[in-house]
């Protein structure tokens, strides 16, 4: 990270010290909170403290248009679930939502400022393809026809290729596992099915207990290379420790079932840079306990320097000449935790020399 | 026999000019615009869920018509509409 | 101060080192660039336009610049910038104004929910305005040209900023897009107006931009209220009519032709609703533009 820490680090720490900003100061808070996602996290935490009218009006334009946004993505999540269940009402099989889509219909405070691109969610790998050919009857369509691409979501992913809806053009992930097949680490699918928790009536709909809801957004994080929205990320992970830590039996049952599912090393980097970015509060004996799953000596450090401007908010403010090559042996490595090595060059190789370059606008 | 109701949790906001209404759905967050006699099917169904038998029923004595097939036939359609759009779901 | 009370030459060596602040209507822009012909295009056609000297908030970072590496050498192109990273493909390095105003209109339509945003003219006289969306070829920004030097006063050619709160079009006056032949029609209709360089080879065609009028610029903190909603339609050989439009389908039409309806929910439902219920809706069929800026000038407000 360069120093000094980024202007939206200290805004997510100190809501409060946003109503004395000097408007140069919103200009820049603005723009890291735009590049980072956050800016509707920043809207709902001074409006907590009641003082959305005593912020400067450009700045509040900014911050209400990012909340009107966020709005509507989530009514769209809300409508979309009741497709996907009015569409497998009859397949009779219960799924569990994952992310964001959970957080927000199990209404968990962290899901209020978040943005939403698309909906995961898992069934058990034996339901997986009637669970496709009923969607595909149903309106939805393979995103992918191109048959490299195919064959690796099939035969080497823990989720079928994306599937996106005809008319409603959202895009569905169906998952039967939260790690790749050929990653390093195994979480048994069926020990997660097994804890989750319904959320509506007639127990179609299930979301992963808090434990593994941690635990997922932990591995979603630390193994498996997705940083374009490291730090909106980091941001769920510490909305979501602060809400279920109210609860003690919590922390115990965390670490418990990091190590029974094989995920103490992402437990151990989540708690971490939680703590280390957002003062996340965890109890002492949790951390000394996630120890376990530090990775060898010399390798902390690395990893720091690594993950430290990964994690900073993306924007050019906050980018130093290590920031693009951080991301990028990040997502090497991410590559490297999911698959074998010999299967791992020929995948990039694909990847660099034959797949279309798209400039995609976001 | 099956019945038709409109979409569970959905709230339908009107507007309407002459004979021509817009519904707005906050669920679905769509915006449809309806003639007058599919106007007046939905806002039926908004009353209470109702059976095609029903629902011709009503209509026919609300319009002064014989019920027909053609009449029979258009309700069908509308209906199948309402729950492509997801104004209207089947409850069994 | 006015852009154009601006030194070029310093005007030059701002927008090449921090940038300039440059109002237009309700959004600050702080734009930098190192293109000669976009610095001069700026300097033509947003003379009128409010610069900040000393903007500490911007509403937008935008900079319209060549692509770093090898490629600038062998095929020159130019990349829009917003704040830092490039949203689009990078056009041939000659459209750098038209990659601009496309990209600020971008910019807005994305990031200004504050406002429900049509891709519709907007014109006002007497404090009522008519809002004219219309598909590219419909012949929209000709007329909206050419009105706009006849007693009516540009809010926009390209957006329709509607205020969420009070339903009131929010002036945005920059310059209107003109294609192909209209390019000459207007400079034979409204020769008093300052037309920038043709470019050619747009995906669109041969494209220029006309300045806005400088009353209109002036007037840019002065809203209005929408009185009409007209669609406009070129067609050869026709004469300038008037025809009532469905007000059901006026909103529709509004809806589909906004950037953010969607994303306004039951709040952009009720705002078009309550709007259409104080508008008057027409099909406007044209082919000569004194007839048409006759026909606009006997429009009287609805009652």
């Amino acid at each position: 990270m360069s120093s000094p820490p980024p202007i939206l680090l200290h805004a997510l720490n100190h809501p409060e010290n946003m109503l004395s900003l000097s408007l140069s100061s919103w200009d820049l808070l603005i723009r890291q909170a735009r590049g980072a996602g956050l800016l509707t996290n920043l809207h709902d935490a001074i409006d907590r403290l009641g003082e959305l009218n005593s912020i400067p009006e450009r700045p509040r334009n900014h911050l209400e248009s990012a909340r009107t946004l966020t709005d509507k993505h989530q009514r769209d999540v809300h409508w979309e679930v009741k497709c996907i269940l009015e569409a497998l009402k009859a397949l009779k099989q219960p799924i569990t939502l994952l992310k964001g889509s959970a957080y927000l219909i199990a209404d968990l405070p962290v899901a209020k400022g978040r943005l939403f691109s698309d909906i995961d969610i898992l069934v058990p790998k034996e339901a997986i393809e009637e669970v496709e050919q009923t969607l595909r009857l149903k309106g939805w369509m393979l995103t992918t026809h191109d048959a490299y691409d195919q064959r690796y979501y099939r035969t080497w992913m823990h989720e079928l290729p994306p599937l996106r809806h005809a008319t409603r053009n959202t895009t569905l992930d169906v998952h039967h596992n939260i790690l790749p097949e050929t990653a390093r680490l195994h979480p048994s699918p069926k020990k997660l099915l097994q804890a989750a928790i319904s959320v509506n009536e007639d127990n179609s709909l299930y979301v992963l207990s808090p434990a593994d809801m941690v635990l997922h957004s932990a591995t979603h994080l630390f193994h498996d290379g997705e940083l374009e929205h490291g730090l909106r990320d980091l941001v769920d992970l510490d909305g979501l420790l602060r809400h279920f830590g109210n609860q003690e039996a919590f922390w115990s049952e965390l670490v418990e079932r990091a190590k029974e599912m094989d995920l103490t090393r992402p437990l151990y980097y989540a708690l971490r840079y939680s703590k280390k970015f957002l003062n996340t509060p965890i109890p002492e004996e949790t951390i000394i306990a996630s120890q376990a799953g530090s990775p060898p000596a010399f390798m902390p450090y690395w990893m720091d320097m690594l993950f430290l401007r990964a994690l900073a908010p993306d924007h050019l403010s906050c980018r130093d000449w290590l920031s693009g090559t951080a991301r990028l042996l990040l997502f090497i490595r991410a590559h490297f935790l999911r698959m074998p090595l010999h299967l791992l060059i020929p995948h990039l190789f694909h990847k660099a020399f034959i797949s279309p370059r798209s400039n995609g606008a976001t | 026999m099956p019945s038709w109701q409109v979409t569970p949790e959905s709230q339908f906001i009107w507007h309407s000019w002459n004979n021509e209404h817009l519904l707005y759905n906050n669920a679905s967050g769509s915006t449809h615009l309806l003639g007058e006699a599919e106007a007046v099917l939905l806002q039926s169904l908004q009353k209470a869920p109702q059976t095609i038998p029903q629902l011709e029923k009503g209509l026919s004595e609300l319009f002064e018509a014989v019920p027909s097939e053609e009449a029979t036939k258009w309700l069908q359609n509308t209906l199948f509409q309402f729950k492509s759009l997801g104004l209207a779901t089947i409850e069994n | 101060m006015r852009l154009g009370e601006l030194d070029a030459s310093i005007l030059k060596r701002q927008l090449r080192t921090e940038g300039i602040s440059l109002q237009t209507g309700p959004f600050i822009t702080q734009i930098s660039t190192q293109a000669p012909d976009l610095i001069e295009s700026l300097h033509t056609l947003y003379s009128d336009a409010l610069i900040c000297e000393y903007a500490e908030f911007s509403d937008f970072h935008i900079s319209v610049d060549r692509p770093p590496g090898l490629r600038r050498w062998l095929q020159p192109q130019i990349d829009f910038y917003f704040d830092g990273t490039a949203p689009f493909n990078p056009f041939p390095a000659g459209q750098a104004l038209p990659l601009f105003e496309w990209g600020l209109n971008w910019a807005i339509s994305q990031h200004a929910h504050q406002y429900l945003i049509i891709h519709a003219a907007v014109i006002e006289k007497e404090g009522h305005a008519v809002i004219m969306p219309a598909p590219p070829g419909s012949g929209k920004s000709t007329l909206c040209a050419g009105l706009v030097h006849n007693g009516w006063r540009l809010l926009s050619d390209e957006l329709t900023l509607l205020d969420l709160h009070n339903g009131q079009a929010t002036p945005l006056a920059r310059p209107v897009g003109l294609k192909n032949d209209s390019i000459e029609v207007i400079r034979r209709f409204a020769p008093q107006a300052t037309l920038s360089p043709i470019t050619v080879d747009t995906h669109k065609g041969a494209v220029a931009l006309m300045k806005p009028p400088a009353d209109s610029v002036e007037k840019s903190d002065q809203p209005a209220q929408p009185a009409w909603v007209i669609f406009p339609k070129y067609i050869a050989g026709a004469a300038a009519t008037l025809t009532p439009h469905s007000k059901a389908k006026a909103c529709i039409a509004l809806g589909d032709n906004a950037f953010n309806y969607s994303i306004h929910g039951v709040n952009g439902f009720n705002l078009l609703t309550n709007m259409l219920d104080q508008c008057d809706c027409y099909d406007f069929s044209y082919s000569n533009l004194s007839d048409a800026v006759s026909i606009f000038s006997q429009l009287e407000p609805p009652a």
